[in-house]
């Protein structure tokens, strides 16, 4: 299972704008001609990921040369593996929705893609808030067991 | 080193199985997801297997070498450190990738297998190597779609790679049987255009077919199909070490050791 927790912000920001190299990198490809080849496969090796990323995993169209219905099946397969990790890590979630749980997972998911950096749990946890806040789920029990035991923390003090 | 260690038949510790994989008779070596462990503080379970000799072999799912980027050098520390922790005398990694454009799929991806981005996932592996305490055995991942515009082969693209970067082979065989299925990969010639010689061990599993598409899923038993593959690796090559990997919906201890039963069988040749 892969969990990008270890990411840092930088790390999330340079990979968001396209594999820019660093000024050291690019000082280094200046004096190689072997490393500035490398530089740009990589640059253009980094568009062409992305764009297929942006297809499976955020509802994109599939890149040219693509079979269209490869793309939608391994979407869904990505889609079901989140799902299954979500359930595993979240299964208040599943259980709370019953039969709900697998249509609204796929209505979420390709508009809220899991961004590099972000936790299994907290991807679950985002899946989570955003039912809370559209209506599908009452708000945690958790909250309601605080303001319980702070109102009998106030009741006890009198 | 000219061949790999003889590692025998295994199967893929998972916290889940741990006393399973401890109790299980015919288990010769043993697999740990590097990360899903802390190699400060390793499951007690490990620990175990490790004080009776048995080899640990750390392998890993987030490097995403086959990705446009250089390896994360936090990650590629991480694994480093589980496999010195185990004393691993190998690690392995997936020819994939799982990052991009600042998303993360959660799963091995296909890297287009142009010349352009081998040389890419050449630097990555070298990278990746110089950082490694063990030998980088590289694997072949399962795919439901192809790039287009190929320059080479499957075979031809992880030949490339050993041959560049001194790295070994992983061969999934439950990988080749879906790439067979679902993009028409011809095991045979993919076979042939390996140097085998460079096999550090194998790896199978189960999977389920939907709709036409087989789906290496890692949670349902090794199916006939995926065993009649690790036959056809056997006849070109005695296989240093086999793995079964399962991840989910786990079977009884019996069903278990009736796979890896099953897969002895195949190694013991027809």
């Amino acid at each position: 299972m892969s969990d990008g927790a270890r990411d840092t912000p930088a790390q999330r920001g340079s990979e968001a704008a396209g594999n820019r190299d660093t000024p050291a990198q690019r000082g280094v490809s200046a004096a190689h001609d072997g490393l500035d080849d490398l530089a740009g496969a990589r640059a253009r090796l980094a568009a062409a990921q992305a764009e297929l990323a942006a297809a499976l995993l955020a509802g994109g169209p599939a890149p040219a040369g693509f079979d269209e219905r490869r793309v939608r099946i391994e979407a869904r397969a990505l889609r079901n593996k989140r799902r299954r990790v979500t359930e595993l890590v979240r299964p208040d979630l599943a259980s709370g929705l019953g039969e709900r749980y697998a249509p609204l997972f796929a209505a979420w998911a390709p508009a809220h893609p899991r961004l590099v950096g972000v936790s299994a749990r907290a991807d679950a946890d985002a899946f989570g808030a955003w039912l809370v806040e559209h209506g599908h789920l009452p708000p945690p029990p958790r909250r309601r067991w605080r303001r319980w035991r702070r109102w009998w923390l106030r009741w006890r003090r009198r | 080193m000219t061949t790999a260690p003889a590692l025998g038949v295994g199967i893929g510790w998972r916290p889940e199985i741990d006393l399973t994989v401890e109790r299980l008779a015919g288990v010769d070596f043993v697999e740990v997801l590097a990360e899903n462990v802390a190699a400060g503080s390793l499951p007690h379970s490990l620990q175990v297997l490790r004080d009776r000799g048995m080899p640990v072999v750390a392998h890993a799912v987030s490097l995403a070498l086959g990705g446009a980027e250089p390896p994360d050098r936090s990650r590629v520390a991480h694994l480093a450190a589980v496999a010195e922790a185990v004393g691993a005398p190998l690690v392995s990694e997936h020819v994939a990738f799982t990052r991009a454009g600042g998303l993360d799929s959660g799963h091995l991806l296909p890297v287009p297998r142009t010349r352009e981005a081998l040389d890419v996932l050449v630097a990555n592996v070298r990278e990746a190597q110089h950082q490694l305490p063990a030998p980088l055995a590289m694997e072949n991942i399962a795919a439901i779609l192809d790039w287009p515009d190929a320059d080479l082969t499957e075979g031809q693209f992880l030949a490339e790679l050993v041959e560049r970067t001194g790295c070994w082979l992983l061969v999934d065989v439950a990988n080749l049987h879906a790439n067979a299925r679902n993009l028409g990969t011809d095991v045979g010639a993919f076979l042939d255009s390996l140097p085998l010689e460079r096999l550090a061990y194998v790896h199978v599993a189960g999977g389920v077919e939907h709709d036409g598409v087989y789906h290496d899923t890692h949670a349902q038993a090794v199916p006939p199909a995926v065993l009649d593959v690790l036959a056809e690796l056997c006849a070109r090559v005695r296989p240093p070490g086999v793995l079964l990997e399962r991840d989910d919906n786990y079977p009884s201890d019996a069903d278990l050791a009736g796979e890896l039963a099953a897969i002895r069988a195949v190694l013991a040749g027809p």
